[in-house]
């Protein structure tokens, strides 16, 4: 247990966790706009593995880092207006549409990968995220990882307050959760709100396709699944914020945390059997989610609920 | 209506571009294998005029039970399947991709009623359903890899990975300076523990003292899950790290890059990589595995039994140091090597993981 106190161990637990949590974190952040305007995203596992394999192969042909983070926001766009045109033009269901495209994605980033990159048993590799120390702050004992982190995840810390901000102490956030809240209210107060679903849609896929992104960037490779249910805990995640950016945080630097954790006590020899570690992060995940819905938050109360005007015809 | 046909268009897109990457069909795969596959039979029997033109090719169907673009143990079927086009004779086998448990019953039987003569489930988890659909046909021949039970017509096949991680192991000892080197496999199934433990068994070969600690991810694909296993175990003094199973060894690789800590590389030579760090690479020839119980079949030997192919066959290496070790160390190893492919020494696969 002496191995445990230790700095070294402290420190690597943190930094190990913040990394494990910043892919998760974007995932979330995206999914809280999204059902915080009345929708469901199941999709965000298969956005997440799209970000990942459109970031490869953009900075594999664009070559570098910066094509791919690009790569991934126009592959974000796009997805969130198919979404955006299936769910609220044609009223298909949204979540058998979300769950569809994670089949889908599953899919076409295998094949695409086959069939752009070719088999080989040495993976064609990009450069990746390179870290940005900030003087003196990266120096703190402890904490200094914070500071020793890629454009990426500095960014994505930096989206909460303004996530938060957007969505609280804005007229743009306000219709949004009008939009969220009673759609058919909103409505009758000349809020288009099948165009906010629409930007919703496109928010939260991007931010999901980022966190694929990050994925990708950060270990420089594509390996087919690598998403690896990242998105359905995205989904549980935001259940557990209530919906709030800062939560979100929270939720995923716990989820992080728990899987650092159980890699360091694999590592540590304890013989405790892995599987049983392995499944520290999930259960502490229902364990979450058990707490969170017997609080008495706001919701949104109209989640995957499609709206249409009186007197329109469904399909 | 209109709108009902597109979405229904729409769809059926999405479900066929899912199908295209598990497709059974080979015809469709980008890469040359099938070409060869029907070339190379019908090309050799004019140089040696031994089998009769008109003498049935021998076929074989290997089951994978992920993608080939791995670059990892399914990589490792699909050049196996290559290599038993190129290189036997009259052969002619196919490979089929993502095939999981659920499917794998349904696909046995598919390859076994079409009357392939050799069926591979290239898979630990595909023994159930081979032991089910085995008995069913008898005329057809199967092989479980890395399998721990035998029928009449079902033969098992392993490659002793342990040879090789042995001499991995030996190499990771002489290479660390911390005296604690690492293993991080993507899950426990045998193949990996018995890796493992042959990693040990070198490593405490060359230095008795070592300590080698090892974690397994709890699957094969998570790359980033990967690369922080990794971090952890460079936290307790690991400075050289053996990082199995596709994707997480990928991200073992990368950690390694980033921390400047020395790893191997799996199938093939994997060099390239990280060229400065990456010692030497485990390679198993899966062609010559197939080959071998192939042969025994021609000859009419053919037993429900375990073939073993271990270095001795000329199935397993491990591939150049790239001038990484110290002179004394590659004469230690090259000599051990050595041993191991007279059979001289003979290394046991675990099956349990020891303390």
């Amino acid at each position: 247990m002496e191995n445990v106190l230790t700095t070294t161990f402290v420190t690597g637990l943190l930094a190990s966790s913040f990394s494990l949590a910043i892919p998760l974190l974007l995932a979330t952040l995206g999914e809280v706009f999204v059902e915080r305007s009345g929708l469901l995203n199941m999709g965000i596992e298969g956005m997440i593995l799209m970000g990942c394999f459109v970031s490869y192969i953009g900075a594999v042909y664009g070559g570098g880092v910066m094509m791919g983070i690009l790569a991934s926001i126009v592959m974000g766009v796009l997805i969130g207006l198919l979404m955006a045109l299936l769910t609220l033009k044609m009223h298909a269901n949204q979540s058998i549409c979300g769950i569809v495209f994670n089949f889908f994605a599953t899919g076409a980033t295998g094949f695409f990968n086959r069939y752009i990159m070719g088999v080989s048993l040495i993976p064609t590799t990009v450069q990746t995220l390179q870290p940005l120390p900030i003087p003196f702050l990266s120096e703190i004992p402890i904490i200094g990882f914070l500071f020793n982190q890629n454009i990426m995840a500095y960014l994505t810390v930096i989206l909460v307050p303004i996530a938060a901000f957007l969505l609280f102490r804005t007229n743009l956030g306000l219709k949004i959760r009008a939009v969220g809240g009673n759609a058919q209210a909103a409505d009758t107060m000349g809020i288009d709100v099948i165009k906010i679903r629409s930007w919703m849609w496109i928010v939260g896929a991007v931010l999901a396709c980022l966190a694929g992104a990050y994925l990708t960037l950060t270990i420089g490779l594509f390996s087919d699944g690598m998403s690896n249910n990242r998105g359905f805990i995205a989904i549980a995640l935001v259940v557990f914020a209530r919906w709030m950016p800062w939560n979100a945080l929270l939720g995923a630097f716990v989820f992080g945390f728990a899987d650092a954790l159980q890699l360091r006590l694999q590592a540590l020899s304890l013989g405790i059997p892995y599987q049983f570690l392995v499944m520290l992060p999930y259960v502490l995940t229902i364990i979450v989610l058990i707490i969170g819905a017997s609080s008495k938050y706001v919701n949104p109360s109209v989640v995957a609920v499609p709206y249409v005007r009186e007197g329109k015809e469904l399909n | 209506m209109k709108k009902r046909l597109l979405i229904i268009a729409l769809a059926l897109i999405m479900v066929l571009s899912t199908a295209c990457a598990s497709n059974p069909a080979p015809a469709t795969d980008p890469t040359t294998a099938p070409v060869e596959a029907t070339e190379a039979p019908t090309t050799e029997p004019e140089a040696t005029a031994e089998p009769a033109p008109a003498e049935e090719p021998f076929r074989v169907a290997i089951l994978l039970p992920g993608l080939i673009s791995d670059a990892g143990w399914n990589a490792g079927g699909y050049y196996g399947a290559q290599y038993l086009n190129e290189n036997v004779e009259n052969v002619e086998a196919t490979y089929i991709e993502n095939i999981t448990t659920t499917q794998a019953e349904a696909a046995i039987r598919d390859y076994a009623d079409q009357g392939y003569d050799l069926i591979v489930g290239w898979s630990f988890d595909m023994g159930d359903y081979l032991m089910k659909v085995a008995p069913d046909y008898p005329d057809t021949k199967f092989i479980w890899s890395q399998g721990y039970m035998q029928l009449e017509n079902m033969a098992t096949i392993s490659a002793p990975l342990q040879e090789t991680a042995y001499l991995c192991g030996m190499i990771a000892a002489g290479m660390s300076k911390t005296g604690v080197i690492g293993y991080i496999g993507g899950m426990d199934t045998m193949p990996m523990i018995a890796a493992l433990e042959g990693y040990k068994e070198g490593a405490k070969a060359y230095n008795p003292d070592i300590k080698v600690i090892h974690a397994f991810a709890g699957t094969w694909s998570d790359t980033e899950l990967g690369k922080q296993t990794a971090i952890a175990m460079f936290e307790q003094g690991v400075d050289v790290l053996m990082g199995r199973g596709d994707g997480i060894a990928l991200g073992c690789f990368q950690a390694c890059i980033e921390k400047g800590v020395y790893c191997f590389g799996d199938v093939s030579d994997q060099n390239e990589l990280a060229p400065e760090l990456l010692l030497t690479s485990t390679g198993w020839n899966v062609g010559r595995s197939i080959e071998l119980v192939i042969e025994a079949i021609r000859a009419g030997e053919f037993e429900g039994k375990a073939y073993e192919g271990g270095m001795a066959l000329g199935v397993c290496d491990i591939t150049d140091f790239h001038g990484l070790l110290p002179a004394d160390l590659e004469a230690k190893v090259n000599e051990v090597r050595e041993q191991l492919k007279s059979g001289e020494l003979v290394i046991e696969a675990k099956t349990e993981i020891s303390e």
